[in-house]
């Protein structure tokens, strides 16, 4: 009896911190329903026009694009780099590993305006500013830990044997490894780049300094918006990018669930 | 009647030269030398951490040794990578690729080395999987199969490209025991029909008398004895090996005196035994065990003059064609196999005599806490 007081409590806890946290979401998804000229909550009405309002405005499509177009190719860099990086990190033991490690992880916790500032600078000389690939270059900082992070998890668990049996009956070892660990491990790589891309997707601060003139992506048209207008258009374009965070998160989910050893 | 799978190159012959390899500072591999002639079955035993394993992994270039050479058909391979040695691997966790169907596990040494033809390939993985009785199987997916048949899928893949020789760590370490001596049988009869050389590490002492030509007995990272099953059964070079492969009696006492052709052997309570030299000659007052296998020691009157050993019976165990005959003999446990009708109306606490024939026993260096 104590205990279904406690699971009870917990449970009401638990209900009403996840309440807090999502509320504001919740009103902001309201609100892009809303039929009324202004950001007012409880909307007054339900209308679809300002889902038609930003869709049939170039400047937000053109933003969502920029935001898919960055997104995917951080994740491709991502992946390109992190893969690597796992395999040197689980499989190697080499001088300066711990060091590595540690700077891959850094760029989780380097604050935004650090990164930001130091990267625009960087740009200049490189003339990268304002470039879709420079901003994808700059997410691809913070994109491959996430890639690290989980093909690091997947390449623990998995058996070496599988690549020692490849081998020893005539792949060669880089031939082992793209025809059988990888094939073996595709979840983990995939989920660390549905983070990178959804961390791309969702990143401000960088993609203002880098890529906040002309061709905006979404956050920062987000950003912009909040600023100057009071119609429920952001509330809409906001909704979309909740979409698009949902969506992943499903996809993550889904892979997880097809490929049992990444269960948590 | 199946078609044996015979490649057109039989199996390798392979010779390890003062193999070596560390582990930080655990000698895995100390210095091993032995000739593996060509087509031969030949099983690696040993307790676990003996190296067995490691010397495989050298085998097939999955790490390099620190010294020494490894020759196949009198050739270095040392330097040679491990998708280039031509050899099949068995791995006692399978290691089937679980992305990939039956079929296309078995194919991939075919198409790894450059068979192109599909038509070929489909036969020879027919033909491979035919052999391990697995036919019909090919669309099935690893995870779709019992232990066992993916033990036989490794098998089929292991040998589909026709190696000059094939490795297997312990094969059938997963298998329930049914299975496993089933598995011996087949694995037998598939080296037979096949001609390569098949190396097969195993810990368990059976496994490897059933199956081998030659027995490798391996104990911290060297060679303890090798030989044919007869020799290392008949004749154990040590107190190690005598101990581990089949039962032994091994009776700890201590060497009193020698002549040219025996040894003699005290114990506690004062009995004394004479054995030949053929064991090892041991100094006076060195530590010593009375080796004599419980199958060659038959009962006899305490008053009989072939009377070896006397004790008190402590233990009658009925084993359906014989009895198994345990006595205490100076504080230790020593046991004869016998006939059932020679047992008579012996009873538990009788005193009892024993007797063998002198050249089946030995003397060894005592390993102080042994046995
Ligand atoms: N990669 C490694 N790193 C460090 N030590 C190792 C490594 N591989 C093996 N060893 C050590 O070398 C010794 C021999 O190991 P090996 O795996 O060859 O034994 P084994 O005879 O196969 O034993 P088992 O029957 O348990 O499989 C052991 O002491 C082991 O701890
Ligand atoms: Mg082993």
């Amino acid at each position: 009896m104590g205990t279904y007081k406690i699971t009870f409590s917990m449970n009401l806890l638990v209900g009403l911190v996840l309440f807090f946290l999502l509320f504001p979401v919740l009103v902001v998804v309201a609100i892009s329903f809303s039929s009324a000229e202004f950001l007012t909550f409880p909307p007054p009405g339900l209308s679809l026009r300002w889902y038609e309002e930003i869709f049939s405005s170039y400047d937000w499509v053109n933003a969502f694009w920029i935001t898919i177009k960055v997104g995917l190719l951080t994740a491709l860099i991502s992946v390109v780099l992190g893969v690597p990086a796992a395999f040197a990190i689980i499989r190697h033991s080499f001088f300066g590993k711990d060091m590595f490690n540690a700077l891959i992880l850094a760029a989780l916790i380097t604050p935004p305006i650090i990164k930001a500032m130091s990267i625009y600078l960087f740009y200049v000389e490189l003339g990268l500013n304002n470039t879709i690939f420079g901003l994808a270059l700059a997410h691809t900082v913070s994109g491959v830990p996430f890639v690290v992070i989980n093909t690091a998890a997947s390449l623990k668990s998995y058996d070496v044997n599988l690549e020692r049996a490849a081998c020893v009956h005539g792949a060669s070892p880089l031939r082992s490894v793209l025809v059988i660990t990888l094939p073996v491990i595709w979840a983990g790589v995939l989920v660390g780049a549905v983070f990178a891309f959804m961390q791309s997707a969702q990143e401000l601060i960088v993609s203002i300094f880098v890529l906040g003139t002309v061709n905006r992506p979404l956050a920062v048209k987000l950003w912009e918006g909040v600023q100057v207008s009071t119609d429920p258009s952001i509330a809409a374009a906001s909704t979309v990018l909740i979409g698009v965070a949902i969506l992943s998160f499903l996809m993550v989910v889904l892979i997880k669930r097809r490929d049992g050893s990444l269960a948590p | 009647m199946s078609r044996a799978v015979r490649g057109p190159k039989s199996g390798a012959s392979v010779r390890l030269a003062s193999l070596r390899k560390t582990f930080g500072n655990v000698r895995a591999v100390d210095d091993i030398s032995l000739d593996i002639p060509a087509g031969s079955f030949v099983a690696f035993l040993g307790p676990s951490g003996s190296g067995k394993t490691t010397t495989l992994n050298l085998l097939a270039g999955f790490i390099t040794p620190d010294s020494g050479e490894i020759l196949f058909d009198d050739a270095p391979i040392s330097r040679t990578p491990t998708h280039q040695r031509g050899i099949g691997m068995v791995f006692q966790s399978y290691a089937l690729f679980p992305h990939m169907t039956v079929f296309d596990n078995v194919a991939f040494p075919l198409k790894m080395r450059g068979e192109r033809d599909r038509g070929r390939v489909r036969e020879r993985v027919a033909e491979a999987l035919a052999m391990v009785q697995l036919g019909g199987y090919e669309k099935r997916y690893p995870r779709q199969l019992s232990g066992g048949q993916q033990q036989r899928v490794a098998m089929a893949r292991a040998l589909v490209s026709h190696p000059r020789l094939l490795l297997m760590d312990e094969p059938l370490g997963a298998l329930d025991k049914k299975l496993r001596d089933q598995m011996q049988i087949e694995i037998k009869n598939i080296h037979r029909r096949v001609g390569s050389t098949f190396v097969y590490v195993t810990h368990d002492q059976n496994e490897a008398l059933t199956m081998s030509d030659f027995i490798v007995v391996m104990r911290d990272g060297a060679i303890a004895q090798a030989g044919t099953p007869q020799e290392l059964y008949d004749s154990p070079a040590n107190e190690f090996v005598a101990d581990f492969l089949g039962g032994a009696n091994l009776v700890r006492g201590r060497i009193t005196g020698a002549d040219a052709a025996s040894q003699r052997i005290a114990f506690e309570d004062g009995q004394e035994v004479v054995v030949p030299l053929a064991g090892e000659t041991l100094e006076p007052g060195a530590a010593a065990s009375l080796f004599v296998r419980p199958e060659g020691v038959t009962l006899a009157q305490p008053d009989d003059e072939r009377t070896r050993l006397h004790g008190e019976v402590s233990e009658i165990v009925f084993l359906g064609n014989s009895f198994r005959v345990i006595a205490t003999v100076a504080g230790q446990g020593f046991s004869a196999l016998v006939g059932r009708d020679e047992i008579g109306g012996l009873s538990l606490g009788d005193r009892v005599g024993f007797a063998w024939e002198n050249e089946r026993s030995r003397a060894f260096a005592s390993e102080a806490g042994g046995t």
